[in-house]
């Protein structure tokens, strides 16, 4: 068929395509048809497009336009086999029943081990993390909490540099006497061999219950962690893992810098956790992710424990349990509150981490020919590991418009008829899947915007693991950084390069489509193309501001109603507006007096404690009026009962995390999200250029005051 | 005696004077573009090329012109010189105080050449005895060039004429025969000579007249008579007057040579023994036929005759195959005999000879073009021209490739430019700014294929060459200097591509005689309802020939309908009332006796297509709108003088019929239709004429069909979905709903087998 035929065809799918995606949104019977009525059609079109590509444009006049338009072609065939097995794995994201352990009889649940692998975390964060630990609701005797200490392990104790063994010994000793002062097992070990993975296989070797959870130094669970995770482990014997959602209390620096909407937008736990990992689970291959799941010891043992060959040891050694036939559970209910990276560069880190970690399985496990695991496990694996391979892609996507715009080279052999027919459907196609899929966890625009942070640095990474794959070595991730003043990343550097490039592609395309006017056609299309890079490259700016962070512990929005008590025993009744794990604002129904440093008792439900708690505080903050008043307080715990009780009311109910998750997730269209990308946008590069401006001035001056 | 040789001399040598012929030719006849040519400018030409055929030689040529001045121009400085073949022949002043001029310039007879002959009027214009501003509106005049005639004395000149001298006797141009008879020994169509030689000789004929129309004529020799015999001639001279040109008719004589069809046998009525005895073989001969005189009046004059002959039928046609095949520059004799017949001519070599081939680089060379050079200021055209099959298939997105060796020189002016043009849509265009001259090699073009076609196809490069700027008032910078190059060397590459066309189209048929054409051992069937219409289907049959430029299929001529095979490649001439009814049984119309006219009238007239019904929908030809009509109406009536030609596809071609009241206007008629200025207007698949300058209808009344070989299996369904994309479309779906139904049931399946586990 020629293009306009096959223009008429595409428009008859997408026409289909929308009526099906309004369907699939109705409660009915058949909205499952619908939706998968969509994914095939989307399917469809990006397999005609692909076809299209490979048997009619893949030509070139010279040998560099040649690898030019086969480099593109490897990037849209990579984006094309991550969508359509993206669209087979989240076909049908599983919904599991919320189960309780409350009809088992206690002395028939199995033991288990909180293990919480820590290397040079900040006490405090442990302090919390293990108090929260303490408040799960299981009966005491049929759980242990185990801190396992990689920063004071005998190695680093003993090590020659002086100073350094000094500071490792007072690390062992001041968290001895924590886990002391909280009743938690404290463990280390000879030497850090394998990382994370080393030091919890030493604890497997030390501890025997029949459950084990990991928890990173920074995941706080909820009190009903174990209530709702552990009946599936009883449930059935071949399950070897219940993981549940990383829900993060604090914004990525993407998020903070950038959206600012940390409160409104989905984040990237949301798309992963709410809706991929479900769809995993459908064809059971959720995998484990490090943390907030509970694994059995038993299926543990046969593979010796976390796998250490990659990075990610997590979902290797889930690879692994998957490969032996055995199953995995995934809850979706946000039970474990984390923390994010703070800075641009810590989010890189983590990232890289990532990235090079599931390579390292690509390459040494080869999960696409794994012969124990069923051809949608393999799927579910595989789909989780290309996606990490994006950097090629972006950047191939990303320069691919100034092979043409500079340097004049055919990179993409079509008419304009062609590539309305064939193109242009394919995205809107690929575009309608995604929001189908991804809408309500994932805002337009939002995972370019990401992609194209990371695609630099985790190119370099990606690289480095392809030419050996048993090089990468584990990298903590930093998290609790607080940022005392504004900043540009000292990441910001390449940036700055790909937005002049782009610019000067900008610039080059208009003399080109004024100066030739037979292409106009092709290098409008182009410079469309240029342009979007370049209005992703300028939101990135805004990224790249490291804001100014005051507060020590994340806040997040709380609804419940409370009793005050001031000083003079006086009880007023009040609500929450934002909570964090050491203070609280709160709206008091009446005016007030209270001053900045009184004492203050709250009063409220504890779902963690399942009881009133009097929680002692102080007032931060008072601003009252006719009617009411608003007041900042921060928990003033007194005794270590005190100290449980606050991390339980504060950090303890899941209902919080679930409520927070659904206020946010919601879909929004995506020239509203182009609209509010562009809003965003405008601003940063001017800080930027008065930045760069400013250190020019400096070295000019300083210069000047040398000779 | 010597008085007889003296006869004889002269009846011979009469032979190389054919008496002188009076033509006279409007100037439009010669020009392609508009009516008048407009001279603008201080300085402009315009040029026409006037064909004069090789064997003929121009007695007087005087140029009658008419132009018209701009009422600007002074005469001492305004003037139109008229050159021709670069010869400067005549100067005419113009002016401005008598705008209207009219002039007479004779031609000397030297400078005419036989092939194209150059006409050019070169103006040099002004308004001023000062400078003249080059630019100005009101230096302009006008040559009225369909006022203007060229009227030619001219006559057949070829002394001891040879087979060489065959295509100067054919060529298109002044002089040129127009109008020849074909003699056989009789005018039956089961004579074999008749049915499949005569097809090719008209073939041949017509070949050489390459594009000029020629009109084709046969007649029987018969015996003379007991009257016709002078009861005073003696044996001797009855001898010669049988062997003289006894049988060919005052019609037949206009034309300077004739031709006759025949074995050995059959023409030893008419030969002398001695050309009698020469054929042993395949035999071919151009020869004078000596004047009857008796006491030194001319009974039968001299004529110049072709024989195509052999000792059986076999031979006959091996010798018309040899006429078709030879190139006459070759043959410095009088006579050829063809001993060995081989594989003559296969058509796929005579095809690749004349076409360029898919999935092939040719260079310009191959193609026939010489290196292009391009001096002085001025705009300069060449046209490259080639031709593909009528079936060439390529997919949309194919493409073709120039690859391009060319140059300009140092000094060009703002404005000059080089623009090509495939099939006249601009494909690429490229300044000359660069002050110092450059070279470009291999300089790559992208043609998208969808702008070639079946048939004639032409690259053109438009050169815009402009002098530097002077700076000064009234300053000029002379351009002799300046300089365009395009090596031919340079190539043209072609994309991979099957052999498909749609079919029934008239314009397909008029520009390459598709699908008479094809490749490969196929027969075309020509069906004659009278043995009279033969001239018109000779005549047809060679101007096919023409359009492909190559030869038909095996051309057959059937008398009657008996043999009819409806699925063949078929045409048919006919009467309305010898035409049989079952014959348009799958037609919307119908040319027999009961008539059945798709009137326009009847049936919607709308051209864009917004509603589609069942029985309408509207194809576009070319940018052409036809449609394609449902409705008609049955009436009985007579054709009157107009002819009808219609066509329908077949399984393996193209049944076209061509129908008159009778035998003679139908001859009329096809020598109508094969004009230059009528052929050309072959449009859609219902076509009627009543003289050679407009048709009274041109329609689309059948749907087309695709008909060929894709070359693979893939491009077939490409094409068959091109044809029928809403069927694509609604199988996609149903392909879709069904795999979508499949799938949810599986999901569907496994989910339940999820929760049943959860459940337990």
């Amino acid at each position: 068929m020629d293009a306009s035929g096959q223009l008429l065809a595409a428009l008859g799918i997408i026409m289909l395509m929308l009526v099906a995606v309004s369907l699939s949104e109705l409660q009915s019977q058949l909205r499952q048809l619908f939706r998968v009525l969509v994914l095939v059609m989307g399917i469809a079109l990006t397999l005609r497009y692909i076809f299209w590509r490979g048997l009619y444009t893949l030509t070139a006049d010279d040998y560099l336009s040649l690898l030019c338009v086969w480099l593109l072609f490897a990037a849209e065939l990579y984006a094309a086999f991550t969508h359509i097995i993206g669209c087979i794995v989240n076909a049908s994201p599983l919904t599991r029943p919320l189960l309780d352990i409350e009809e088992t009889d206690p002395s028939k649940l199995p033991t288990v081990d909180v293990l919480v692998p820590s290397y040079n975390e900040d006490e405090e964060i442990l302090e919390t993390t293990l108090r929260a630990a303490l408040n799960l609701q299981y009966p005491s005797e049929r759980f242990t909490v185990h801190l396992l200490d990689d920063g004071g392990t005998d190695a680093k104790v003993n090590q020659t540099n002086q100073k350094a063994a000094a500071a490792a010994l007072s690390r062992r000793q001041s968290l001895q006497a924590l886990c002391a002062r909280l009743g938690v097992t404290y463990r280390t070990r000879p030497k850090n061999e394998f990382a994370k993975a080393g030091n919890v296989n030493y604890a497997l070797g030390h501890t025997h219950g029949d459950l084990v959870v990991i928890l990173d130094a920074d995941h706080v669970p909820t009190a009903d962690f174990l209530r709702r995770t552990v009946p599936w482990m009883i449930k059935d014997e071949k399950v070897f893992l219940v993981q549940t959602p990383h829900f993060m209390a604090n914004p990525d620096p993407i998020e903070r810098n950038y959206f600012s909407a940390f409160e409104r937008m989905p984040s990237e736990n949301d798309m992963f956790y709410g809706t991929i990992q479900k769809g995993l689970d459908y064809w059971s291959s959720s995998f484990f992710c490090g943390s907030a799941a509970v694994i059995r010891r038993k299926h543990l043992d046969e593979v010796d424990g976390l796998s250490g060959q990659s990075i990610t040891e997590d979902a290797e050694t889930a690879l692994d349990l998957h490969a032996l036939g055995y199953r995995s559970v995934y809850v979706d209910r946000p039970m474990v509150s984390g923390l994010a990276p703070e800075t641009f560069d810590g989010f890189i880190v983590q990232r890289m981490r990532w990235a090079q970690g599931m390579t390292q399985i690509l390459l040494l496990k080869k999960p696409y020919a794994n012969k124990g695991l069923h051809w949608y496990q393999r799927l579910g694996y595989m789909s989780s590991i290309l996606f990490w391979l994006f950097p090629f892609a972006r950047i191939v996507f990303l320069l691919m418009p100034l092979a043409y715009l500079v340097f004049g080279l055919q990179v993409y052999h079509a008419s304009l008829l062609e590539i309305v027919a064939f193109t242009l459907p394919h995205l809107i196609g690929t575009y309608m899947v995604s929001t189908m899929l991804f809408g309500r966890t994932r805002w337009p625009l939002v995972s370019e915007l990401y992609e194209l942070l990371q695609c630099v640095f985790t190119f370099r990474a990606l690289v480095k693991v392809f030419r050996n794959p048993h090089k990468p070595s584990f990298v903590v991730t930093p998290k609790g950084d607080t940022l005392e003043k504004d900043f540009i990343s000292p990441l910001s550097g390449p940036f700055y390069i790909l937005f002049v490039v782009l610019m000067l592609g900008m610039v080059v395309g208009g003399v080109r489509w004024w100066t030739d006017p037979l292409t106009r056609d092709l290098t409008s299309v182009v410079m469309l193309w240029n342009l979007f890079n370049l209005v992703l490259m300028l939101g990135i700016f805004s990224v790249l501001i490291e804001r100014k962070q005051v507060r020590s512990q994340p806040r997040l929005p709380a609804q419940d109603n409370v009793t005050m008590l001031d000083k003079t025993r006086r009880l007023f009744q009040a609500k929450l507006r934002d909570i964090s794990a050491n203070g609280a604002r709160i709206i008091v129904a009446e005016p007030i007096e209270w001053q900045v440093g009184d004492q203050v008792t709250l009063q409220g439900w504890s779902e963690a404690t399942q009881r009133l708690v009097l929680l002692p505080a102080r007032v931060t903050a008072a601003q009252s009026g006719p009617k009411d008043a608003i007041v900042r307080l921060k928990f003033n715990p007194q005794t270590e009962q005190q100290h449980r009780e606050v991390v339980g009311f504060t950090l303890g109910d899941s209902r919080r995390w679930v409520s927070f998750q659904r206020r946010r997730t919601r879909p929004m269209p995506f020239w509203q999200g182009m609209s509010h990308i562009l809003k965003v946008s405008v601003v940063p590069p001017l800080t930027h250029a008065l930045n760069f401006l400013i250190l020019l001035t400096k070295k000019f001056n300083k210069e000047k005051t040398n000779v | 005696m010597c008085r007889f040789w003296l006869i004889l001399l002269t009846a011979l040598f009469s032979i190389s004077a054919v008496a002188a012929k009076q033509s006279s030719y409007r100037l439009t006849d010669f020009y392609p573009g508009t009516n008048p040519a407009r001279l603008q400018g201080k300085s402009d030409s315009v040029e026409l090329s006037i064909p004069l055929a090789h064997a003929s030689k121009v007695d007087e040529a005087i140029l009658h012109l008419r132009l018209v001045a701009s009422m600007a121009l002074i005469k001492e400085r305004s003037i139109v010189t008229v050159r021709f073949n670069q010869a400067a022949i005549g100067q005419i002043a113009l002016d401005g105080s008598q705008p209207e001029v009219f002039a007479s310039v004779r031609i000397p007879n030297s400078l005419w050449r036989g092939g194209f002959n150059s006409l050019s009027f070169s103006a040099s214009q002004h308004y001023d005895r000062q400078c003249t501003d080059g630019t100005a509106p009101e230096l302009w005049s006008e040559l009225d060039l369909y006022s203007s005639r060229l009227e030619v004395s001219h006559q057949t000149s070829v002394n001891n004429p040879v087979l060489a001298d065959l295509s100067g006797f054919l060529a298109p141009g002044i002089g040129g025969v127009d109008a020849i008879t074909l003699f056989s020994h009789s005018s039956a169509l089961n004579d074999n000579i008749n049915r499949q030689v005569l097809p090719v000789v008209s073939q041949a004929l017509a070949l050489r007249r390459q594009y000029a129309p020629l009109q084709v004529r046969h007649s029987q020799w018969q015996l003379p008579q007991a009257e016709q015999w002078n009861e005073s001639w003696d044996e001797a001279q009855k001898e010669q007057y049988q062997h003289s040109a006894f049988y060919v008719g005052k019609d037949a004589r206009q034309a300077p040579l004739h031709v006759v069809v025949g074995t050995k046998a059959q023409l030893s009525d008419i030969l002398t023994a001695a050309e009698s005895d020469a054929i042993d073989t395949a035999y071919l001969s151009l020869k004078a036929v000596p004047a009857f005189m008796v006491e030194e009046e001319v009974i039968v004059p001299a004529h110049l005759r072709l024989v195509v002959s052999g000792n059986d039928e076999q031979q006959v046609m091996a010798a018309a195959k040899t006429l078709l095949a030879m190139d006459d520059a070759l043959n410095q004799d009088d006579a050829v005999k063809a001993l060995e017949e081989g594989a003559h001519p296969q058509q796929n070599e005579v095809l690749a000879a004349q076409y360029l081939l898919a999935d092939n680089t040719y260079s310009f060379a191959d193609i026939g073009s010489s290196d292009i050079v391009f001096y002085s200021a001025d705009d300069h055209r060449y046209d490259l021209n080639f031709r593909l099959p009528a079936d060439f298939y390529v997919p949309e997105s194919a493409r073709a490739e120039l690859s391009l060796d060319f140059g300009y020189g140092a000094g060009m002016g703002l404005g000059s430019v080089m623009n090509v043009m495939v099939n006249g849509k601009l494909i690429h265009g490229l300044t000359f700014d660069n002050a110092q001259g450059q070279s470009y090699r291999s300089y790559r073009l992208d043609i998208p294929a969808r702008l070639l076609k079946g048939g004639s196809n032409s690259i053109t490069f438009a050169v815009t060459i402009r002098s530097p700027l002077p700076g000064l008032q009234c300053g000029e910078v002379p351009s002799s200097h300046l300089l365009f190059q395009l090596a031919n060397r340079s190539t043209l590459t072609l994309p991979e591509a099957g052999q498909v066309s749609l079919l029934p189209d008239l314009q397909l048929l008029a520009k390459t005689g598709h699908p008479y054409t094809a490749q490969g051992n196929t027969e075309l069937n020509v069906y004659l309802t009278d043995s009279d219409m033969l001239d018109g289907a000779l005549t047809f049959v060679g101007k096919l020939a023409q359009a492909a430029h190559v030869p038909l299929a095996n051309v057959t001529v059937h008398q009657g309908l008996a043999d009819y095979q409806a699925e063949a490649k078929n045409l048919v001439f006919g009467t309305p009332d010898s035409l049989p009814q079952d014959l348009f049984a799958q037609w919307n119309l119908s040319i027999s006796k009961t008539q059945r006219w798709p009137y326009r009238l009847i049936n919607d007239l709308r051209i864009k297509a917004d509603v589609v019904r069942d029985e309408y929908q509207v194809i576009e030809i070319e940018n052409q709108p036809s449609l394609k009509l449902g409705g008609y109406l049955e009436q009985v009536s007579s054709l009157g003088n107009m002819a009808v030609m219609t066509a329908m596809a077949t399984e393996k071609g193209q049944s076209a019929i061509i129908a008159a009241q009778n035998a003679k206007i139908l001859n009329a008629r096809i020598d109508d239709i094969t004009s230059l200025t009528l052929w050309g207007q072959l449009n859609g698949d219902f076509f009627a004429w009543e003289d050679s300058k407009a048709p009274l209808i041109a329609m689309q009344v059948a749907e087309r069909k695709t008909l060929g070989n894709a070359e693979d299996l893939w491009l077939e369904i490409r094409l068959w979905l091109s044809s029928h994309p809403w069927a694509w479309l609604a199988a996609l779906v149903a392909v879709i709903l069904l795999l979508s139904l499949l799938l949810h049931l599986m999901l569907k399946r496994r989910n339940a087998k999820l929760e049943d586990e959860w459940k337990q």
